[in-house]
C-alpha cells in the first residue's frame, strides 16, 4: 500500500488486530471442522455446545474472532479516511477492496447461516430473495449462492473456501503481510480467550418466535421492515459500495464526499441497529422494555451461557439422551428419569424446554435454570409455554377471550350494581379494572376466580385451588406424584418430586371446577347435591349430611343432579370452545355457553356431523378419548354447531359416552308434557331445576381499617370491601322472562343481589347515599331433576312468580273469586317491597331489575296468565284430564268451563 | 513498435474478457439445467382436518373443505411464515401478515402468496402438488 512498511510494522494498528483476528478465524475455523456437521447443522452445534465443552469453546472464539474482525476492519478503514489516507487508490485495488466489505460481510453471514437455527433459515430466505431480486442473474446467483433448499452444502464450500480465499488474497494484497505481530497476536488471543470463555455464541433455541438476524445485519432489517420493494435495498447496498470505492479511489472532493456520507451513513445504521436490538420483538413488533413479554421477545435474543468445562453431568450421560425436537437439550441429561408424562408430553419427544423455558444448551444447573418456568401454564407464561407455536397456539390465544378469563359479565354486573355504569352487558376485561368503589369491591371479594390468576405453588388441584391458566383444568397428579410433592413440601431435601412428574392431560374432573364453581351461583355443589348453609366450621352437626368445604364453610345435603348421580361430569356435557373459548368476546356465560339441554334431550331429528367433518380439536380431543373415531356421527350443538364428541347417533337415537369414566347412557327425549305448546316458551331448567341457593338480604361497605386482599395482585392491604351476607336458602327458583332473540323465554331466576351498598364509606362524597339494589339473575342452577316441577309449583307460588316468600291464596267471596297474597317478610324500607320480593304482588317493576338488561320480572299481565292457570290448579289436579287437556289449547278449555268455576277478577277491590 | 505492443495488450485483454464472459455463459447453462432438475419433484400431502397445515414451503389450508395450496414463503423477503393468528398468517420476519387465501393485509408485504395449482386425491385423502416456479 501506500505507506511505508517500516511505518507500519511496528506500530499496533486496527489493521494490525483485524490481521490477528483473521488468521484466529482460520484456526478455529478449520478446528470447528470436525466436529460440525454440515447434514445436521443445528444437531450438531446443540450437542457440541451440551457436550463438548471444548468444542463449544472453539466455535465461541471462531465466533468472536469473526465478529471482532469486522469491527475492526471496519475501524481500520475509518482510520484511513480519518487520516485522509488511501485515497487515489489504483481503480483496481480499490474495486476489489470495496468487494472487500461485502465479501467480510457474505463470509460472516455464511457463517451465521451454517447455525441452521431458527434465525438462520429464516435469514437464509431473506439472502435468497435479495439476491434473486438482482437483475439478469439473480435467480441463478442466489441459487450459486445458497444451494439447493435444505441443504448447507455449498454455503459450507462459500463460508470456508470461495470467501475465505478471496479474504485471505485481498487481505495480503492490502497488508503485504502473512502474519500479524507477535504481541498483537498474543493479545488479541487473551481477549479472545476469555471472551469466548465467559459468553457463548448465539444459537436459537427454536421455539422463541421472535427471529432476528445478525447483529450488523439488524439495521439493515429494520430498513428491509419499512421497504415494500426491497429491491431498493439491493440500491442502497450498491451505493454503498460505490461510496466505499470512492472513498478509496475518488478524486479528493469526491472522497471526502463519500467519507462523509459513509460517517453519517453510519450513525444512522448504528441506531437502527439500537432499535432493532432492543426494541422489536415478536414479527418485528415494536416493543419497549417494560412491555408484557418484553423479556421473552428481546432480551432471549441475548441469553448466552458461560463455557463450563466441569459439565454437571457426564458425557455418557449426556450421550445417552435423544435428540429433541432437532437439537441436543441438556435439561434431560440431568433430569433423565422422570415419570408421570402422558405420551404427547414424553420429554423424550418435547424435553423439558418446550414448556420450562430456561436455558437448553446451558450444562450447569444454574445457568440451565436461569429464567426457567417453575410453573409452565399460567397464562403470563403459555406464550412461552403450551401456546408455543408447535404446541397449542390457537388455544392459549383464545383461552383470553374466555370468560373465565375476561370475567367481562362479572365486572360489568358489579359496575351497574355500584352506579358506574348503565348496561350490565357492557363487554369488559379483568385487565381494565381500575381503582373505583366497584373495582375495588371486585378485587377485594370476587375476582380470585380468573384463570389468570396464576399458580405459584407446586401440588395438585385443591378446593381451595383458583385460577392456574391451563393447569387449572388440566393438571393431574396421581398417588405417586402427590405423596412425592408433599413430601417435599415437608422437607425441602426431599427431592423425590422430580422424578414424579404430573400429568398435563384432558382428564378434567368435576374437582378441577370445583374450586371456583362451588362459589356465587355454586354450580359445582348444587350439582353434586350440597348446599351452603350459614353455619360456621365449628357448628357443623355429625352427620354425612354435612360437609365441610375449604375447612370453613358446611355444606348440607340437598338433592344431587340428576346428570351427576348417573356419573356424568362437568366436562360431559361442557366441550372444549365453551369452556377455552371460541375467539370471540361474551359479556355473560349464558353468552360463552354453547351446549343447551335440547341439544341432547333433542324432539324429534338430531343434528349431527361424521367423523369427517369434525374440526381437528374435537376430531384431536375425540381420538385422544375414545381412539378410533371413523365412521362415526356426533350430535351437534344448535347454537354454534360444535360437535359433542361423547355422543353417538344411530339412527335417530342417541348415546352418551362419559369422558373421564365411559359409562354410556341412551339419551331420553323430552317428555309430551315439554312439547305442549302451552309451555313452548318454558325453558327445560324453568321446571327441571329441583332447587337452587339463594341468598337475601346482604350489605356491602368499605372499612377502611379491615384487613383486605386484593385479589388482582395476591397481596394484603389496609382497607377492604367486606360483605355482611344474610340467609341463604335452597329451593325451588323463581322465574322469570328472558327476551332472546324476539322471543321470550321464561327461565329460572335466583336473587342476584338484594343488597345495600354503602358506597359513601368508599368514596367520602357526602351525595353518595346508600345503594339499594333488588336484582333478580339468570340462573342455571344445575340441580336437574327428571321429573319437572309441579304446575302447581309456579302456577300458584308465590316465590315462582317473584313475589317472595307468603300466603299466596285464591279466595272466592261473593261470587267473585280474587287472588290474595300476604307475605312473609317484611317490607324494605328502601322500595316497600318484600325483602325477598323481585317484584310486587299483581304490579309491573321497571327499571333495573336485573343483572341483565334482557331479563325481567313477569309483568302483571303475565302474572294474571300464570295466576288463572293457578286459579283452575286450586281445584282440578295437575295430571287431571281437563288441565292435560289445557296445555294444548286452554281459551276452549276456559270457554267450555262448567259454572262452578269461578275465574278471578283481577281489580284491587 | 508502439502498434504491435498495443495491439498485442488489446488482444490480451480481449481474449481476457472472451474468457470470461464464456465462463458466465457456462454458468448460465449449467444453472439453467440445474434448476429445472430441482423443479421436477412432485410433493404430496396428507388431507387434514387443520384449518392451517405448515409445510416447510407450503402452507395447505382446508375452511370447511375449501382447500387452498400456498406457498409459505412471505412475498416480502421469502421468510417462512409459521404462524396463524386469528385466521391471520404472520411473517415471523418483518411481521407481514395474510388472510387465508394468501392476500396481504398488512404489509411490507403487499403481494399475494403464492398459490398452487393441486389435485386433490380424496380415496386416499391427500393433496398432490406439482409446482410450477413461484
Ligand atoms: S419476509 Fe415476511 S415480512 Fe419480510
Amino acid at each position: 500500500m501506500k505507506q511505508p512498511a517500516e511505518n507500519i510494522r511496528f506500530k499496533t494498528t486496527y489493521g494490525q488486530i483485524s490481521l490477528a483476528l483473521f488468521v484466529y478465524v482460520l484456526i478455529t475455523g478449520i478446528l470447528l471442522a470436525v466436529p460440525f456437521n454440515v447434514n445436521k447443522p443445528y444437531a450438531s452445534i446443540s450437542t457440541l455446545m451440551v457436550m463438548n465443552p471444548w468444542a463449544s469453546f472453539i466455535r465461541n472464539m471462531h465466533y468472536w474472532s469473526a465478529q471482532f474482525f469486522l469491527i475492526f476492519s471496519l475501524l481500520h478503514m475509518y482510520d484511513h479516511y480519518r487520516k485522509q489516507r488511501e485515497t487515489g487508490l489504483k481503480p483496481g485495488i480499490g474495486f476489489r477492496l470495496s468487494l472487500g466489505v461485502l465479501v467480510i460481510f457474505m463470509a460472516m453471514l455464511t457463517g451465521f447461516l451454517l447455525k441452521g437455527d431458527a434465525d438462520s433459515l429464516q435469514a437464509r430466505q431473506i439472502l435468497g430473495s435479495l439476491t434473486t431480486g438482482i437483475p439478469v442473474f439473480g435467480k441463478f446467483l442466489s441459487a450459486s449462492l445458497l444451494g439447493k433448499e435444505g441443504s448447507f452444502q455449498l454455503i459450507y464450500v462459500h463460508h470456508i473456501a470461495t470467501f475465505t480465499i478471496f479474504l485471505a488474497v485481498i487481505i495480503i494484497e492490502h497488508s503485504r503481510k502473512f502474519w500479524p505481530k507477535a504481541s498483537d497476536f498474543v493479545a488479541a488471543f487473551l481477549v479472545l480467550a476469555l471472551v469466548s470463555w465467559l459468553f457463548s455464541a448465539p444459537l436459537h433455541d427454536n421455539l422463541n418466535p421472535t427471529v432476528k438476524g445478525p447483529w450488523y445485519f439488524v439495521g439493515f432489517q429494520e430498513m428491509l421492515h419499512w421497504l415494500s420493494h426491497p429491491e431498493w435495498a439491493l440500491l442502497w447496498i450498491l451505493f454503498l459500495l460505490v461510496l466505499v470505492y470512492f472513498a478509496n479511489s475518488g478524486k479528493i472532493t469526491l472522497s471526502f464526499f463519500s467519507k462523509r456520507t459513509l460517517f453519517i451513513f453510519t450513525v444512522l445504521y448504528l441506531l437502527l441497529t439500537v432499535i432493532g436490538l432492543f426494541f422489536r420483538g415478536e414479527h418485528w413488533q415494536w416493543i419497549a422494555p417494560g412491555q408484557k413479554n418484553y423479556h421473552y421477545s428481546v432480551m432471549n435474543n441475548f441469553k448466552t451461557e458461560r463455557v463450563d468445562f466441569h459439565p454437571g453431568f457426564s458425557f455418557a450421560q449426556a450421550a445417552e439422551t435423544p435428540l429433541i425436537q432437532g437439537k441436543k437439550e441438556s435439561c434431560v441429561v440431568c433430569h433423565n428419569k422422570v415419570h408421570g408424562f402422558t405420551k404427547a408430553h414424553n420429554p423424550k419427544v418435547i424435553g423439558c424446554f418446550s414448556c420450562h423455558g430456561g436455558n437448553p444448551f446451558a450444562t450447569n444447573k444454574n445457568q440451565a435454570h436461569e429464567n426457567m418456568i417453575l410453573i409452565p401454564g399460567n397464562l403470563s407464561n403459555t406464550q412461552q409455554s403450551c401456546g408455543t407455536a408447535g404446541c397449542h397456539p390457537a388455544i392459549s390465544h383464545r383461552i383470553n377471550t374466555s370468560l373465565m378469563t375476561t370475567l367481562s359479565g362479572m365486572i360489568s354486573v358489579d359496575r351497574t350494581v355500584f352506579g358506574e355504569q348503565i348496561n350490565p352487558d357492557l363487554l369488559t376485561n379483568i385487565h381494565h379494572l381500575k381503582h373505583s368503589a366497584a373495582d375495588e369491591h371486585l378485587k377485594n371479594l370476587c375476582i380470585r376466580c380468573h384463570l389468570g390468576n396464576p399458580k405459584t405453588i407446586l401440588g395438585p388441584v385443591t378446593e381451595k385451588s383458583r385460577g392456574g391458566g391451563c393447569l387449572a383444568c388440566h393438571l393431574n397428579y396421581n398417588n405417586r406424584a402427590s405423596r412425592a410433592i408433599a413430601a417435599h413440601q415437608k422437607d425441602r431435601n426431599d427431592t423425590a418430586f422430580l422424578h414424579y412428574h404430573p400429568s398435563i392431560d384432558l382428564n378434567v374432573s368435576d374437582n378441577h371446577c370445583f374450586g371456583c364453581h362451588s362459589r356465587s351461583g355454586r354450580i359445582s355443589t348444587n350439582f353434586e347435591g350440597w348446599h351452603e348453609t350459614s353455619l360456621l366450621a365449628q357448628q357443623i352437626p355429625d352427620s354425612e349430611n354435612y360437609r365441610l368445604v375449604e375447612g370453613t364453610r358446611v355444606f348440607k345435603k340437598e338433592p344431587e343432579d340428576v346428570h351427576h348421580k348417573l356419573g356424568m361430569e362437568c366436562i360431559d356435557c361442557h366441550n372444549s370452545y365453551a369452556l377455552m373459548g371460541d375467539g370471540n368476546h361474551y359479556q355473560h356465560e349464558e353468552n360463552q355457553e354453547d351446549v343447551q339441554c335440547t341439544d341432547c334431550h333433542f324432539p324429534g331429528v338430531p343434528r349431527t356431523t361424521t367423523s369427517r367433518e369434525l374440526d381437528v380439536e374435537s376430531a384431536t380431543i375425540a381420538a385422544l378419548r375414545f381412539g378410533k373415531i371413523t365412521g362415526h356421527d356426533y350430535l351437534t350443538t344448535h347454537k354454534r354447531h360444535h360437535a359433542l364428541i361423547n355422543t353417538t347417533v344411530r339412527s335417530d337415537t342417541a348415546w352418551l359416552t362419559t369422558k373421564n369414566s365411559g359409562k354410556i347412557f341412551l339419551l331420553r327425549k323430552p317428555a309430551t308434557v315439554c312439547l305442549a305448546s302451552a309451555h313452548k316458551d318454558v325453558t327445560c331448567t324453568a321446571c327441571h331445576s329441583a332447587w337452587a341457593p339463594s341468598c337475601i338480604g346482604c350489605h356491602n361497605a368499605y372499612d377502611p381499617n379491615e384487613r383486605g386482599f386484593n385479589m388482582l395482585t395476591n397481596k394484603e392491604q389496609k382497607g377492604s370491601w367486606v360483605e355482611y351476607t344474610g340467609q341463604y336458602l335452597a329451593e325451588l327458583p323463581a322465574l322469570g322472562i328472558r327476551q332472546n332473540k324476539g322471543k321470550n323465554e321464561i327461565i329460572p331466576v335466583i336473587p342476584g343481589m338484594i343488597l345495600t351498598i354503602d358506597r359513601q364509606s368508599y368514596t367520602h362524597h357526602k351525595h353518595d347515599s346508600l345503594l339499594f339494589r333488588r336484582l333478580f339473575a339468570p340462573a342455571s342452577p344445575h340441580t336437574t331433576a327428571s321429573k319437572g316441577r309441579s304446575c302447581k309449583s309456579c302456577h300458584n307460588n308465590s316465590v315462582a312468580l317473584g313475589f317472595g316468600k307468603g300466603l299466596l291464596k285464591y279466595q272466592i267471596k261473593n261470587g267473585q273469586g280474587r287472588w290474595t297474597f300476604d307475605p312473609a317478610y317484611e317490607n324494605n324500607p328502601h322500595d316497600g317491597l318484600p325483602e325477598d320480593a323481585w317484584t310486587g304482588f299483581l304490579q309491573n317493576r321497571t327499571g333495573m331489575v336485573s343483572t341483565r338488561k334482557n331479563v325481567k320480572p313477569f309483568s302483571v299481565k303475565e302474572q294474571e296468565k300464570i295466576l288463572l292457570v293457578g286459579t283452575c290448579l286450586t281445584c282440578h289436579k295437575g295430571n287431571s284430564k281437563v288441565m292435560q287437556e289445557s296445555l294444548n289449547d286452554f281459551e276452549k278449555i276456559l270457554q267450555h268451563r262448567s259454572p262452578k268455576c269461578i275465574l278471578p277478577v283481577w281489580s284491587k277491590k | 513498435m508502439t502498434l504491435k505492443r498495443f495491439s498485442r495488450r488489446k488482444f490480451l485483454q480481449l481474449l481476457a474478457t472472451g474468457i470470461g464472459v464464456s465462463l458466465v455463459y457456462f454458468w448460465d447453462k449449467m444453472m439453467e439445467n440445474a434448476l429445472l432438475v430441482a423443479s421436477r419433484k412432485k410433493i404430496v400431502f396428507p388431507l387434514t382436518r387443520k384449518i392451517v397445515s405448515f409445510y416447510r414451503d407450503y402452507l395447505v389450508i382446508n375452511q370447511n373443505h375449501n382447500i387452498k395450496v400456498l406457498s409459505s414463503h412471505c412475498t416480502h423477503l421469502g421468510c417462512i411464515i409459521n404462524k396463524e393468528e386469528n385466521g391471520k398468517l404472520i411473517c415471523p420476519c418483518h411481521g407481514s401478515e395474510f388472510d387465508l387465501k394468501g392476500n396481504a393485509v398488512k404489509g411490507p408485504a403487499y403481494k399475494p402468496l403464492h398459490s398452487y395449482p393441486f389435485k386433490e386425491d380424496n380415496n386416499d385423502r391427500r393433496i398432490i402438488v406439482q409446482p410450477t416456479s413461484s
